[in-house]
């Protein structure tokens, strides 16, 4: 087999990208029954779900803060979801770092204070993996947090960039994440502010800052197209709250859209 | 399984299931909605989600080439996992979580995986076949778990997609087949034989002549049981129950039967005895209706659209 070309001559990447252009983003609020809140987020075929719960009394009172809510976070994978079947144990290192570095980066995001000695749980799925699992799940998340109605500074998206000889690239799949440097970033757009920064990979510092740059600024991008789904679902939501004749279709068409 | 029930809820609830009423309307006998969706993940050979009420299941298949020792039975082996997601049963700790995805992976076990024994799975005789993982997601759960399990379980192992594929046997150089003399290509030399020419030698390996979508369906997909969970509240008995509703019957009985109407399986759940004239027409009655319910899966599965609802089932609102 060929060697693994991540650019080809004509500036395309091996899915046929350009190497700025990000993989089909859709979203969808709501998609589980019991949650507080609950959203499902695709970046090309990396498919993941996010769940909330709370704020709620912690089921673990020991854990609790007299002053500002718990956050946790639980990730679980499933075995389809990469390659290879593989099922994880619960405690899995690997899974229990990866929900540490999505609490670490909502936990400055979202109001704590205002819900003193609560619990906050958010529970995430990956269905699909196929690279840009962090930055998947944090957009889930941000959207799922929205959908149960917790306050928060501002929304927080975040997007995977990666290096090839000096060309910078955004939103890597599998095949390029095993062989390109990648950063992840996570940025709340109002403010410009990072949130998270993760690179489990060796990269000359001279070009991280550009790397850096181009992810928050494709991160404002995602932050725009998140937006407009929550607006819709919220429309359609006052639509049907007012009850007006019709609102079925028109619920329907926004749907089809996403 | 469910929240722990006040005695009040319970008895209410068992009062009206006695004179036939359900807390959502339904007859004893009707389901709610099912719906199924099949090709859900792409990246698993063969994957489906369904739906009853707001229980909500995703399987997945898997392929995985296996290689076999000579004592080996020669169908291919299954293996298969349950997980059930702490957001589906927020009320459950780790422990009692385990031990319910453990239950329904028995199931799995028990009545489903023995019956995929198909010579189909065999790619060469003593040395090579696959080997099936049918993993199962519980996303969300309002009752009648089993049931929901084993249709997404049968619509997964519906849209599986078996590749073909062709032996390869090895030829030493200068001995030819039938001295055709044909044989001078590169290929030849090199020791490779297509498998038509080399036929009735022992293939060594394989090649894939389909594509990850391309294949054949699973022989027998469309005789595969299904799951019946019938509730029974003596003198009554209810299908589809919700948390609560299962909550209060104190026997359940699950059957698994194929779309002929053979039984293939019977467990039942619940402390309570059960006299042997109720079993026998429980029994009959249970086999009638997923009977029924079968044959109505097996052709909404035929429909094309089933595979173009692809992972988008809209909303719950």
């Amino acid at each position: 087999m060929s060697r693994f070309e991540p650019l080809n001559a004509g500036n395309l990447r091996s899915d046929g990208r350009r190497p700025l252009e990000l993989r089909s983003f859709s979203a969808q609020l709501t998609t589980h029954p019991s949650a507080d809140g609950s959203a499902s987020v695709s970046h090309g075929l990396t498919q993941v779900t996010a769940c909330v719960y709370g704020p709620r009394e912690a089921k673990n009172r020991g854990q609790t803060m007299h002053d500002r809510a718990l956050v946790n976070v639980e990730v679980s994978v499933a075995p389809w979801a990469g390659e290879m079947r593989r099922q994880r144990a619960r405690g899995d290192k690997r899974t229990l770092e990866f929900a540490a570095s999505i609490k670490a980066t909502f936990e400055p995001v979202i109001q704590t204070t205002l819900y003193p000695r609560s619990e906050i749980h958010i529970h995430i799925h990956v269905l699909q993996l196929d690279g840009g699992l962090l930055q998947a799940s944090i957009n889930a998340t941000t959207l799922a947090l929205i959908d149960a109605g917790i306050p928060m500074l501002d929304y927080v998206s975040s997007l995977s960039a990666g290096l090839y000889l000096t060309t910078a690239m955004l939103d890597l799949t599998s095949i390029e994440e095993s062989d390109l440097p990648s950063v992840t970033v996570a940025v709340l757009p109002r403010s410009g502010k990072v949130t998270l920064v993760s690179m489990e990979t060796r990269l000359h510092v001279d070009r991280f800052e550009e790397m850096f740059k181009l992810a928050m600024e494709g991160g404002k991008v995602l932050r725009g197209e998140m937006d407009r789904i929550v607006r819709e679902r919220t429309a359609a939501l006052a639509r049907q709250m007012e009850g007006g004749g019709g609102t079925k279709e028109e619920d329907k068409m926004d749907t089809d859209d996403l | 399984m469910a929240q722990p029930l006040s005695k009040a809820e319970s008895s209410y609830t068992a009062a009206g299931l006695l004179n036939s009423q359900r807390p959502d309307g339904r007859s004893l006998l009707d389901y709610r909605p099912i719906t199924l969706a099949t090709g859900v993940a792409p990246t698993a050979n063969g994957s489906a989600r369904a739906r009853i009420g707001d229980t909500d299941v995703v399987v997945a298949v898997k392929l995985d080439m296996q290689r076999m020792d000579e004592e080996d039975e020669e169908e291919g082996r299954c293996v298969c996992s349950v997980e059930c997601s702490p957001s589906a049963f927020p009320h459950l700790d780790r422990d009692a979580l385990s031990d319910l995805s453990t239950d329904l992976t028995d199931h799995l076990r028990t009545y489903l995986t023995p019956l995929l024994t198909s010579p189909q799975l065999l790619i060469i005789p003593h040395a090579r076949r696959w080997q099936l993982a049918v993993d199962a997601l519980v996303l969300a759960h309002s009752g009648n778990l089993h049931d929901t399990l084993f249709a997404a379980a049968r619509s997964a192992l519906w849209d599986l997609r078996l590749p073909r594929t062709r032996g390869v046997v090895y030829d030493a150089p200068g001995t030819g087949v039938g001295g055709d003399g044909s044989g001078t290509g590169s290929v030849e030399r090199a020791g490779v034989l297509d498998h038509m020419r080399g036929m009735g030698r022992q293939a060594v390996d394989f090649e894939l002549e389909d594509g990850a979508d391309e294949g054949l369906p699973l022989e027998g997909r469309d005789d595969l049981p299904v799951c019946l969970t019938m509730n029974l509240l003596s003198p009554v008995y209810y299908l589809d129950a919700t948390s609560v509703e299962e909550a209060c019957s104190p026997t359940r009985l699950l059957l698994f039967v194929r779309p002929s109407g053979t039984l293939c399986g019977i467990q039942k759940l619940g402390s309570a005895e059960l006299h042997p004239s109720e079993l026998k027409q429980a029994l009959q009655e249970g086999v009638k209706h997923a009977k029924e319910m079968a044959g109505t899966m097996n052709r909404r599965l035929r429909e094309p659209t089933t595979r173009s609802l692809g992972s988008n089932l809209g909303p719950f609102s």
